[in-house]
């Protein structure tokens, strides 16, 4: 019983540094949308595209396509909103690579991850990202 | 209403490491050398692991990824990502 509760303890006090760090870190626009709607908005540096990053971790870009990417590493979520948020901001084409969701991406490209990223190739690109497989 | 900011010496620096702890906060002092290397390994470190390194934006401005390490910056450390 002891030991839970002082696991309990760590996990809020690794919870509150986390949140802390990206409340320092983010816009304040960005931070009341999280707060009010639970959701991240981010605009991609190469792109312009605006991000939508829920808080348990899923990304994607409205109305456009989803992508699936983690950080490989056990950190509270607040930090993985963050971790998401700074790889969107200053290194979208890394990010997006890593998503599987476009090979090479350059400024004016952004028309084609809408044409590849496709509401209707939703299926497809669960089966690339091996949710399909998981199941 | 009196509104109170910790004031930060110019000369002193962070990197902030993300881990399942929250963040494990580095410091050094640009007079300090021996504290300037140790960061700047940890730095190579964490790069070597596939990790990046982003500059801290108070407020969520004028950030960017570090590829060199820089020791007047303030710095925060983000674990390698992966397709899901």
């Amino acid at each position: 019983m002891a030991f839970r509760r002082y696991q309990a303890a760590a996990m809020l006090r690794a919870w509150t540094k986390a949140y802390r760090l990206l409340a320092r870190n983010i816009r304040p626009t960005a931070l009341a949308s999280l707060q009010r709607k639970g959701v991240l908005r981010v605009r991609g540096g190469t792109s312009g595209a605006v991000y939508e990053i829920s808080h348990y971790g899923s990304v994607g870009i409205p109305d456009v396509c989803r992508l699936c990417v983690t950080v490989a590493a056990n950190v509270p979520a607040a930090d993985e909103l963050l971790a998401l948020a700074l790889y969107i901001e200053h290194d979208e084409p890394r990010f997006l690579r890593t998503a599987n969701c476009i090979q090479v991406m350059a400024p004016r490209e952004l028309a084609r991850i809408r044409l590849k990223c496709r509401v209707d190739d939703y299926w497809e690109y669960r089966y690339l990202f091996g949710e399909l497989q998981a199941r | 209403m009196f509104t109170f900011k910790r004031q930060r010496n110019p000369k002193r620096h962070f990197i902030a490491v993300m881990n399942s702890s929250g963040d494990k906060s580095i410091e050094w002092s640009l007079d300090d050398p021996e504290s300037v290397a140790e960061a700047e390994k940890l730095f190579e470190r964490i790069k070597s692991q596939g990790g990046a390194v982003f500059r801290a934006q108070p407020g969520g401005e004028g950030g960017g990824r570090l590829h060199d390490f820089d020791p007047r910056e303030d710095m925060i450390a983000v674990p390698r990502i992966v397709g899901g």
